[in-house]
């Protein structure tokens, strides 16, 4: 591991003017460093902003204040390069097959076609889709079509994995399966990974590392360093331990809770 | 139409008048007539009788249209919740809705002369089928989940009628009206003109006049009238059921 | 308007065949002049020379409207999608398009005579009046309609405004774009047999104007039946074409 973190961000603010008073305040000073090859997990009520970090870091959304360093290179507001999103609904383009919604993003980097097929097949196989190749998304279900969608973002092989509550709309025996599956494809190639959730069980079972956040503002409340070994198995979820520490994370959102009592009316 | 667009709004309807006048001055009147001699021109067009040939003309028309309501409304609701009635009047509604009302004019010359009936049936025949099939599709709509909370929650059939399917038709059938408004008085216009009497006959002979100011002046008329009556059936459909904007129908 | 198509067994067909027996039946009580019987609008068309006048007329018909509908679409398309792109355009555009929208197509018929005289150019640019409006309203909608969560991917996968016009936003635009063409070319032919009524006499509109001055119903019958024929059959040829181009989008809105 060099010095350089993969990931760094100083000081992201980020806000909107609003007609009346002063601006609202989306993203508070985020200050965060990722190592190379860490799974971090970001947790957060919904309004916390998460999503819209996340959308900071890939460079979609721009920040009011702050730079996102990526290899120490500033990469502020520039999507494209060195990062990849599987969105939350998978997102896939409705009329490619499952192959060519991964193809997507090496063809758009200028991957000739055929080195784009077969780059594309072998990230297929390794979400184990490759029957399904030929399949349209409304041919396949919510968990192969979110399969697809980590496929098409691993494919353009990038040193940071973004995800957006990429589970979040599964059914429960689905997710539990994607994420054995992602963390299994993950041991096998470690990337450096930020993943999304408002679920305590998911972060846990996932993270290296979880950053808690509060809402009204969006900001960092705690870091905590997940204590499991890995690989991890499912197993780990029954031990004590994990339940402390679901214990004790959950506490730390009740309390951001509570500091926002408007968290109900908050947008997602 | 948001409201914060309304300058942009405004500002092409400027744009649009602007260019309209500018233009208007460089062709000439016998080309096109500028707003400000459209204007000029109303004076004469009210003293040879445009208003009462308009009146007469909308009088019409709404002896057509309200027949297109009577008939287009239940059918397409019939059509709607009946699978045997859907497969019988569709063939028919599918034939009648691309058959151009341009094509009926001679034939429902021969059939009905040139008078009010041919008027009537012109427009009958314009509307009825854009009615129907909004309420078909309103009908075919509603929600099966509040169909199943309502018998869930132990509805009669009338009541889920009345308290279900009607609220959920309601904006189907504002609609439904609105689109056949639109239809019914291109088809009136369109029978006047051929024959050559009442307003369309205003319109047609305009044409052989050295100046468009008179043409544009009958145009904008029927435009104004043509907006004014769609913004009332939009606003009494606001008034009788609020939610009716707010639907999928409403746009 | 999407129309489902009703194909359940043989009750469509039955309808329409019970339609023609009550046609037929009913105009026994009258005379041929006013109510000629299905089957003597059939007879007409067993006599060639009759068929040759058709088709000729027929296919002068349909170069006008295709092209009157190409120009409209040329122009409504590219303009639809800028307006869809731009809410401030569209909103600046809209109140005059919804103003246009409500002037009775037909009346515009003086002034196209003025400006494109009586004959095929007057024919094209009424055919072009009456679909531009509707093809415009349409792509309008289509375009403000396409999913900002594909544009999000193909931002986030960093794609140029030439790949994202060409590899989401034209895809995305395929449906609206067949939607437009139904629409407009059901305009078109609208147009089309008003425009050879209302303007100098031709084509099938110049037959059914014959036709109705010699009092032949069953001739006028024909067109009519015609050109409802020939809307349909476009309207099944481009949703024919749509499915076969388009199979993820109908199979996903099933």
């Amino acid at each position: 591991m060099s010095n350089t973190p993969k990931l760094e961000l100083r000081e992201v603010s980020k806000s909107f003017p609003r007609a009346s008073g002063a601006p609202l305040t989306v993203l508070d000073r985020i200050a965060l460093s990722v190592p190379d090859q860490e799974f971090l997990v970001i947790l957060g009520p919904s309004g916390c902003g998460k999503s819209t970090l996340l959308k900071i870091i890939d460079g979609t959304e721009p920040c009011t204040t702050g730079t996102v360093l990526l290899d120490g290179a500033d990469v502020t507001g520039r999507p494209g390069t060195g990062r990849a999103m599987v969105f939350q609904g998978a997102d896939l383009l409705p009329w490619q097959t499952a192959l060519g919604n991964v193809m997507f993003g090496l063809i758009l980097r200028g991957v000739p076609k055929a080195e784009a097929r077969e780059r594309a097949m072998r990230y297929l196989e390794m979400v184990g889709l490759t029957a399904f190749a030929d399949s349209y998304p409304h041919q396949l279900s919510g968990g192969m079509q979110q399969r697809v969608g980590i496929a098409r973002a691993l494919a353009v092989e990038p040193e940071l994995l973004l995800m957006d509550e990429p589970f979040g709309a599964l059914d429960v025996q689905t997710r539990d399966l994607l994420q054995e599956e992602l963390l299994r494809i993950w041991e096998r190639d470690r990337k450096t990974v930020v993943f999304i959730t408002h679920s305590i069980e998911e972060a846990i079972y996932l993270g290296d590392r979880i950053v808690v956040m509060g809402a009204r503002p969006g900001r960092i409340e705690t870091v905590l360093q997940v204590p499991f070994p890995r690989p991890r198995r499912e197993s780990i979820r029954d031990e004590p331990e994990f339940r402390a520490l679901r214990r004790q994370i959950w506490d730390q959102l009740k309390v951001g809770a509570q500091a926002a009592p408007d968290l109900a009316g908050a947008p997602a | 139409m948001r409201r914060d667009m309304l300058p942009w709004n405004l500002l092409g309807i400027v744009v649009a008048l602007g260019a309209w006048e500018i233009g208007g001055r460089m062709l000439g009147d016998g080309l096109l007539a500028p707003p400000s001699s459209v204007l000029a021109a109303f004076p004469a067009l009210l003293r040879d009788g445009m208003a009462e040939a308009l009146g007469t003309a909308m009088l019409q028309m709404l002896v057509g249209y309200a027949c297109a309501l009577l008939v287009g409304i239940p059918l397409g609701v019939l059509m709607g919740r009946s699978r045997m009635a859907d497969r019988l009047l569709h063939p028919w509604l599918s034939m009648l809705l691309v058959t151009s009302t341009a094509a009926l004019v001679p034939l429902f010359i021969l059939i009905f002369g040139t008078g009010m009936a041919f008027c009537g049936a012109l427009v009958f025949m314009a509307s009825a089928f854009y009615i129907m099939l909004t309420a078909y599709q309103g009908a075919r709509g509603i929600d099966r989940r509040l169909m199943a909370v309502a018998r869930s929650f132990g509805a009669t059939r009338m009541q889920a009628f009345r308290m279900v399917l009607l609220p959920g038709l309601f904006p189907y059938l504002v609609t439904g009206a609105r689109v056949g408004l639109v239809h019914a008085i291109r088809a009136m216009v369109m029978a006047q003109m051929f024959v050559m009497v009442g307003f369309g006959g205003l319109i047609a002979q305009s044409g052989f006049d050295a100046s468009t100011a008179g043409l544009l002046a009958l145009l904008v008329t029927i435009m104004l009238v043509s907006l004014a009556l769609n913004r009332a059936l939009d606003a009494t459909g606001h008034r009788l059921a609020p939610w009716y904007r707010a639907s999928k129908a409403g746009h | 308007m999407r129309l489902r198509g009703a194909s359940a067994g043989i009750w469509p067909a039955l309808s329409i065949l019970a339609g023609l027996l009550l046609w037929q039946l009913v105009s026994l009580g009258f005379s041929d002049f006013i109510l000629p019987p299905p089957t003597a609008v059939l007879q007409r068309l067993g006599d060639p020379a009759y068929l040759a006048e058709l088709g000729a007329a027929l296919a002068a018909s349909l170069g006008t409207m295709l092209a009157g509908f190409a120009i409209a679409f040329a122009v409504a398309v590219p303009l639809g999608t800028v307006m869809g792109r731009s809410p401030r355009l569209a909103a600046a555009v809209e109140p005059v398009l919804t103003a246009f929208y409500a002037i009775p197509p037909v009346a515009l018929v003086p002034f196209v005579v003025i400006w494109f005289g009586l004959f095929v150019e007057g024919r094209i640019a009424l055919i072009v009046l009456m679909s531009l409006p509707d093809i415009l309203v349409v792509t309008l909608a289509g375009a403000r309609d396409i999913p900002p969560r594909l544009i999000a991917v193909g931002r986030s996968f960093g794609a140029s405004p030439a790949q994202m016009l060409r590899r989401v936003l034209l895809p995305a635009s395929l449906p609206f774009l067949f939607a437009a063409m139904r629409v407009g070319l059901a305009r078109a032919i609208t147009g089309m047999i008003t425009a050879e009524l209302f303007l100098a006499a031709a084509a099938l509109g110049g037959m059914m104007k014959t036709s109705a001055e010699a009092f032949d119903n069953a001739g006028v019958f024909v067109i009519v039946v015609l050109v409802c024929l020939l809307g349909l059959a476009v309207q099944s040829g481009v949703r024919r074409l749509e499915r076969r181009m388009l199979h993820w989008h109908m199979e996903e809105n099933r």
